[in-house]
């Protein structure tokens, strides 16, 4: 389980996130959602242990997170983040080697999924291959908590449905928890949980997916229309 | 087992990041031996010759601190791939020391092997210093090794350092470099002419003499060694520490 207590994280003079507490259970899809500088990406920061709050606490698994909660965390970041050194095939024994959870023959079938050629170096990818590689050395770990921040970016809008349902078929729902944020919330809406909204730093809701529709009659992209503009 | 793997696949990839530094030092250390034998044409028989030699080697002490900077760098543009590792912060920082460690080993190697092979043919105007030739060499080379090394961990806690405040602090974190530099020399240097630090150091002396050089013997105790190595030691960890808790993207 993943509990954040009254967590509050400053940079400088700039407040990145105010006072959030949440809980979040494993075997869900959870989506962060909120506008650009909403604070999205500093929890998934601060949960896999690359950021530190400033005041309240971060737990996993009941371990408070530092770099080294990568043990039971798998993290994706939203910027290009490789050895370009490395070609495909080099990058995930790279990353086998690293993490014991690691699944070869798992990234090997993702592999194949996203059309990524082993022998390629990673300089000479497209950006939407990149994106690919990143998502495939992501999710190939065995691993309780996977978070993606803004996994869909670089994607072609055309094959951004089929990885989306692609990448749900390779998590574990019964042991594992996937975490994302996302500007194209339409496209993971289907897939989702429950979903925690951010606004200005803040929580501004967290709710089941299906009590919304109960509750409120209505999506996630509709209810965020009505709450963010 | 499966620590040693992590480690060995991390060593792979620092050389990976430094490597094309490291070919153009070998390229370079070429260079200083043609000078070197050029200057040996022109100014026949005499020591003169090896000055170009001498500031290659030299020159080396700077070798690990420049590597372990490089490949800082390039972990610094995507720390986060760095930073979300399992192992201990001391793991990733001594691979990178042990990286540099490795390459300055191989390149002053070099210039020892072509060094002799210049030697050779000049052996009998030599062979009057050679005993102190040899000397001067056992102490020199492990010497720089070392001095390297060590400038490495500085540049190393210096690095964290850097990236822990640079969050906190903004751009004024280079003053912080700035006085991390200056404040614990300047302390090092008061606590150095100390009573006490001369005595807590000066046991286990070893004395060097080059008759042939005539210049003084060499002095060297082994207490110095064991407190800059306690220090040295010391920093590393306080750097592995910061960068297990302190350090953020």
């Amino acid at each position: 389980m993943i509990q954040m207590t009254n967590v509050s994280k400053k940079y400088m003079n700039h407040s990145a996130l105010h006072e959030i507490s949440l809980t979040l259970p494993i075997g869900k899809i959870i989506g962060i959602v909120g506008e650009n500088g909403s604070g999205k990406s500093t929890i998934l920061k601060l949960i896999s242990g690359l950021s530190y709050p400033t005041s309240g606490t971060v737990t996993v698994n009941g371990v408070t997170a530092n770099r080294r909660i990568s043990k039971v965390v798998s993290y994706l970041s939203e910027l290009d983040s490789f050895y370009y050194i490395f070609t495909v095939n080099q990058a995930m024994d790279f990353q086998a080697s690293q993490f014991p959870d690691f699944n070869l023959s798992k990234a090997g079938e993702i592999m194949k999924f996203m059309q990524l050629e082993p022998q390629m170096k990673i300089k000479d990818l497209s950006k939407g291959n990149r994106a690919r590689l990143k998502i495939m050395l992501t999710l190939a770990r065995e691993v309780p908590y996977i978070l993606m921040d803004e996994p869909l970016s670089g994607l072609d809008p055309m094959v951004r449905e089929s990885i989306v349902k692609g990448m749900i078929s390779y998590i574990d729902l019964e042991s594992q928890t996937l975490i994302m944020t996302s500007h194209e919330i339409a496209e993971i809406e289907p897939l989702l949980d429950c979903f925690i909204a951010i606004k200005g730093g803040a929580l501004l809701k967290m709710i089941d997916v299906e009590k919304l529709h109960e509750s409120e009659g209505q999506g996630i992209t509709s209810w965020m229309k009505k709450n963010y503009v | 087992m499966n620590g040693m793997r992590a480690w060995a696949a991390l060593l792979k990839k620092d050389f990976k990041l430094t490597r094309t530094i490291f070919f153009v030092g070998l390229v370079i250390n070429l260079l200083f031996v043609m000078l070197t034998m050029y200057v040996g044409k022109i100014a026949d028989n005499t020591l003169l010759m090896f000055i170009p030699l001498g500031v290659a080697i030299v020159f080396h002490i700077f070798y690990i601190p420049m590597m372990v900077f490089i490949s800082l760098k390039t972990e610094a543009n995507q720390l986060h791939l760095w930073l979300h590792n399992p192992q201990p912060a001391s793991r990733l920082l001594l691979s990178k020391i042990v990286n540099g460690l490795i390459m300055v080993i191989i390149s002053l190697l070099m210039l020892y092997v072509m060094s002799g092979l210049l030697i050779e043919p000049k052996s009998s105007f030599i062979e009057p210093y050679w005993a102190d030739i040899w000397t001067s060499g056992l102490l020199i080379f492990p010497h720089i090794i070392i001095l390297s090394a060590m400038i490495g961990v500085c540049v190393l806690f210096l690095w964290s350092l850097f990236q822990f405040y640079k969050f906190r602090i903004g751009r004024w974190s280079w003053l912080v470099v700035i006085g991390a530099i200056v404040i614990p020399n300047w302390v090092t240097s008061l606590f150095e002419s100390t009573s006490l630090y001369r005595l807590g150091t000066n046991w286990g002396g070893i004395t060097y003499n080059f008759p042939s050089f005539s210049i003084a013997p060499i002095q060297i105790y082994t207490g110095e060694y064991l407190y800059n190595f306690v220090i040295i030691i010391g920093l590393f960890i306080l750097t592995a520490w910061i960068i297990d808790n302190k350090v953020e993207v």
